[in-house]
Parts: C-alpha cells; structure tokens; sequence
C-alpha cells in the first residue's frame, strides 16, 4: 500500500516537508516498505489519507536514506510516526515512556484519525503535547533503548 | 294648635317683619343691606358660572350686573392677584366675590415671533413690547441701507461686469423670502436690480389678470390697483409687528420708479457698452505695439546674420547695438562700454581646439529639440521584454484569500509565526523534543549536533587508531 502515498528518500525533501507544511498536521512514517508492520501501518495510512487530508499530510520515510532524521528523531524501531504542525514537533502522550513518536502499527484506521484529530485540535489551542485518544490496550508496548543500555 | 298655626305662620312672620320695620327702622336697614349684599353676591356667582360654562342651560346674567364682575384671567383679575399680601385689594380680593371667580384657563396659544425667534404665549401682546419693537428697529435698519441703495440706483443704474460677488443675496423681511440683490444676465449685472425688482414686484395673480386688469385700467386709469405682492407683505408686516408707519414708505417702491429705473438700465447699459468697446479698442492698440516692437527686434536679429560681416565683431556688435537700442541698450551697454569689444563675438573661431564627435541626428529618433520621448520615460529593454501586468492577478488574488484564511485561525495556534517559505541550509534541523532530553526544544537541536560533533570525531578517531596500531 505504500505506493499510494508520497515518499521522502533524501534529507532534504524531509526538510522541505515539515517546512512545507502550513495548518496541517504532518505525519512523517519512518520504516521501510517491505517491512510487515510497515505494510500494515501504511495500508491504514493510505486508506485514511483522503478523509484527512484537510487536517493531515502523511508521508513515508525511508529509514536507511534518511540517516541524519533516523538518528535525529532517535528511530530504534520501525515504523514509528512523528507528527508536525507548522513546522514544529508534536509530542503525544500515549501512555508509553516515549512522547516524541508512536512506535508500530495502529489497530484501526479510526485510532489513527482520532489521534489526528486530537493533535489537529491541540496544535491549534497553541499545545505542543496532546493526551492521547487511543485505548492504551491498543497501543504498542516497547521497551525504550537509552545509548545501548 | 300646631296644625293650626302652621298655615297661619306665614302671614304672621311677614306682618312681624312689617311691625318690626315699623318700630326699628335702622335694625330694618341692616336686614335689607344684608339681604341686598347676599342678592348681589349671588348674582356674582351666577355671573361667573354663566362665564364658566356659556350656553349649559342657565340664563344669562343681567346686563347691567355683569359689567361689574372682573373677567377671570382678565386684566383687573391680574392685577388683583399680583396685589401684595395683606394690602387692601389682596384683601378685597379674598374677601369679596372676586374670590369665586375661576382661576383663568389655559394659557394664550403659542405664537412663535420670528423677529424675536421665541414663542411667547401672551397673544398680542408681545407685539408691543419693547423686546419686539427693539428687535424690529434692528431688523429695518439691517435691510434698510440695502432698500437705500436701491433706491439710489433708481436714478442711475450701473452696469458691471459679472463677478461671482454678485450672487449675493439679501433678506425681504416683509415677505420673508431670500432675494437677489443684484441683476445679472451673462456676464453683466445690474447692480441692485434684483433687490429693486422684487420691490416693485407685482402679484402673480395680477399678472394672470392681466388682460382684465388693463381693460380696467382703460375705464379708469386713476385708480390705484396696483397692488404689488410685496406692498401686501409689506403692509401685513406693518400691521402685525407694529412698525412704524412713517417707515414703511421708505420700503416700497412705486411702479413708476420701477419704470424709472428700467429706463435708467438701458441707458446704464449702453454706457457699459462704449466703454467695454474703449476698453478693446485700447487693449488692441497695445497688443498692436508690442507686436511691432517684437517685429523690430526680431528683424534686427536677424539682419547682421543676413549680411555676413568680414570684419570683427565689433562692428556687429555695433550694427547690432544700433538697430535694437530700444530693447538691447540697458543688457549690451555696460558690457560693451567696460570691456574691449572684441571677445563677445568670435569667441567661436578662435576659441581651443574642441573635438567634434558627430551629429547626434538619430533618423526617426527624435531628440530634445524634436519632442521626443525623454530617455527616462522609456523603458528598459530588459523590463518591456517582460510582460508586467499592471494591477491585481489572480495569483496575488489566491495568496490574499489565503490569507484571509489564515487570519481566522487561533492567533496562538502551534507555529503561528513559523515562516514556510525561508530557505535554510543543508544542517538544517526542526525543533523536536527528544526523549533524553530536557530543557527546551530547540536545545535537543543543539544536543543533538554536539553529540553528531563528537561522534564524527570518536569515529574519526576509531578509523585512525588501526592505522596507527
């Protein structure tokens, strides 16, 4: 399903698109496309893109091309999803340790328009971290890496 | 013996009242003064109560009871209220039927005085107090003047050229109207021909009647029918402000003057006429003059250039000198008196050797002496390539909506103020809160690029050490 969205390969269209981005919030999918749980999370991607794509810009990063945003945005695993709005990071609260992104695949297309719509509703009350909507049995459970500790 | 003495009682008591008139006669005079005084006071009331409500059914009073009674609100009944207290008429007043009459009833209806622009509720009488009379001598005496001068245009009527001063107007108390003071037709005015005119201005109706009124002039040419609109009004404002009477000759202006002074424009009019054509005439030998004058200097000009002179410039100068003292003399003499003739004229031919670089004569390009387009209004070659379009685009007309937009949304969204469209460098980074870190966002940014800083150098350093190992 990845090939229904756009792709960034290079560092610079990354920086073009979270720069790019005006009152959207932007998803940024980090992973690799033959990945399994790359392939679920981009099919529930793809599918809701046009139903939110007055609120959300979703595109899909290349792990491997981008190695400066990998070790940037501190991507152990994949896919994670980092979320922007006007060119400046989200956090979200999703019960886990890590804020800065959401680690694997959502369970529902509905969780992941929830979770855009709340982001979408934060950014625009001036909240740089949204609580989020999804059911934390839904969520994802990894450990988080400190520096190969 | 009361049943009995009942009907008999009457003719007793009346022949005990004649017995007791008979014997007393002052105490008689007492009952009937007092019987008189209760008949008059009642009469009084029945007076007022018939002056109360006329025509309610009660029969009028007796004339001769009624001249007696003060009118309520009348002038005596004033008087009597506004008596002192405790003086006698207060006293009178209280005391006597006077007292019973009705209070007065509504005031005057409002009347509005224009001359003194209040309303006063005194009816006519307002009219003669001395408030109005000194305002109506103020208000004559402003038109006046005007009405004098007219009437001393009568005689001679002066004709001007039009100026715009000359709409002026003045105000007609009489018939309160706004009047032309001047009569202007073109570019000529009658002076006080508009003030005049509506003097003398016969009625509108009158002008209707025309052809009856002059059938009635036929039979009887005395008879004084012309009634001029403004002699009506003014004679109605005589009568209802109180003016004086001798004044209000001075305001009205007969039909014969009228005719006068119409007379008087003509011949006014033809003055203005003669003089006007001196005037050109005037105007016309002067322009002749300078004419000819310019004609002497310009061939002046031009004959030392018709004859070309072989010898030095002195000559020129002089035949130049000559010919146009008139206008040169006071330029050219001091020059030609305190310096040595010579270097005024042929400072061309022996002047230092100059470069000669061409005629600038650009076929079909004009230059400065041909009108041409100066150099700084015609565009840039560069510019007129592109296709400039002069006011709004669509484009611009896009990005404008746009912002429109922009400007509902929260002012204190996330990113309000970041600006989408500045260039950055390859380094560049957006700010992102990392894990590990705390502080600031951007400073994860600058975490993150000494941690890359010291990494390359670890790495660095690493790929060395085997070499050197």
């Amino acid at each position: 399903m990845s090939f229904l969205l756009p792709k960034l390969t290079s560092k610079k269209e990354v920086d073009q698109a979270i720069k790019s981005t005006a009152e959207k919030v932007l998803v940024l999918r980090f992973g690799r496309d033959e990945d399994p749980v790359c392939l679920q999370l981009d099919d529930i991607l793809s599918k809701t893109s046009s139903d939110l794509s007055k609120m959300a810009a979703i595109y899909l990063v290349d792990v491997d091309r981008t190695p400066v945003y990998t070790h940037y945005f501190d991507i152990s695993y994949i896919p994670s999803t980092v979320f922007f709005f006007n060119g400046q990071h989200m956090k979200v609260d999703y019960g886990s340790p890590d804020h800065t992104k959401f680690v694997g695949s959502f369970k529902t297309k509905q969780d992941f328009i929830d979770l855009i719509e709340v982001i979408y509703r934060g950014a625009m009350r001036g909240k740089l971290i949204v609580q989020s909507p999804i059911d934390p049995k839904n969520i994802p459970k990894y450990d988080l890496l400190y520096q190969d500790i | 013996m009361r049943a009995a003495c009942g009907p008999a009682g009457a003719p007793n008591c009346c022949a005990r009242s004649q017995l007791l008139r008979a014997l007393f006669p002052a105490h008689a005079h007492t009952a009937a003064a007092a019987l008189a005084g209760y008949i008059s006071e009642y009469r009084c009331w029945l007076g007022a109560l018939v002056r109360r409500e006329p025509g309610q059914g009660l029969a009028q009073p007796q004339m001769g009871l009624q001249w007696r009674l003060p009118a309520a609100g009348g002038r005596w009944d004033r008087w009597a209220r506004s008596a002192p207290e405790g003086s006698e008429v207060a006293e009178w007043r209280k005391t006597s039927c006077a007292s019973r009459l009705p209070t007065p009833g509504p005031m005057a209806p409002a009347q509005r005085c224009p001359l003194c622009r209040q309303t006063f509720f005194c009816g006519r009488g307002h009219v003669y107090s001395r408030k109005h009379q000194r305002q109506l001598k103020a208000a004559l005496e402003r038109l006046l003047p005007q009405v004098e001068a007219a009437r001393k245009a009568i005689r001679a009527a002066q004709v001007e050229r039009y100026v715009p001063e000359h709409e002026r107007r003045c105000w007609c108390l009489c018939c309160g109207c706004d009047v032309r003071k001047h009569l202007s037709h073109g570019n000529l005015t009658v002076l006080h021909g508009g003030l005049l005119e509506h003097l003398a201005r016969f009625s509108h109706f009158y002008w209707k009647l025309e052809t009856v009124v002059t059938v009635f002039y036929q039979l009887c040419p005395e008879a004084e029918t012309q009634t001029p609109e403004h002699k009506k009004a003014t004679n109605r404002f005589w009568w209802e402000n109180k003016a004086e009477f001798q004044m209000k000759e001075k305001f009205l202006i007969s039909p014969q003057d009228y005719a006068r002074f119409k007379k008087s424009m003509v011949k006014g009019l033809d003055t203005y006429e003669e003089k006007e054509d001196e005037v050109i005439k005037e105007m016309a030998a002067q322009i002749r003059e300078v004419e000819h004058s310019r004609q002497e200097l310009v061939r002046s000009v031009l004959e030392p250039q018709a004859v070309p002179d072989p010898e030095d410039g002195s000559s020129a100068l002089g035949s130049w000198k000559g010919t146009n003292s008139l206008v040169a003399s006071t330029s050219q003499q001091p020059s030609s008196v305190d310096l040595p003739p010579t270097p005024e004229l042929d400072w061309m031919e022996t002047g230092q050797p100059l470069t000669f670089i061409g005629h600038q004569d650009t076929p079909g390009i004009g230059n400065i002496h041909s009108g041409a387009t100066p150099p700084w209004m015609v565009q840039d070659e560069e510019h007129s390539s592109v296709n400039q379009q002069i006011g709004p685009s669509y484009e611009e007309f896009l990005k404008e909506k746009e912002k429109q937009k922009l400007k509902k949304l929260p002012p204190d969204r996330v990113g309000a103020n970041f600006d989408h469209s500045s260039s950055t460098s390859v380094g560049w980074l957006p700010s992102f809160g990392r894990v590990w870190n705390n502080g600031r966002r951007w400073q994860s940014r600058h975490q993150f690029k000494t941690e890359a800083a010291a990494r390359n150098k670890q790495q660095s350093h690493k790929e060395k050490k085997p070499s050197v190992s």
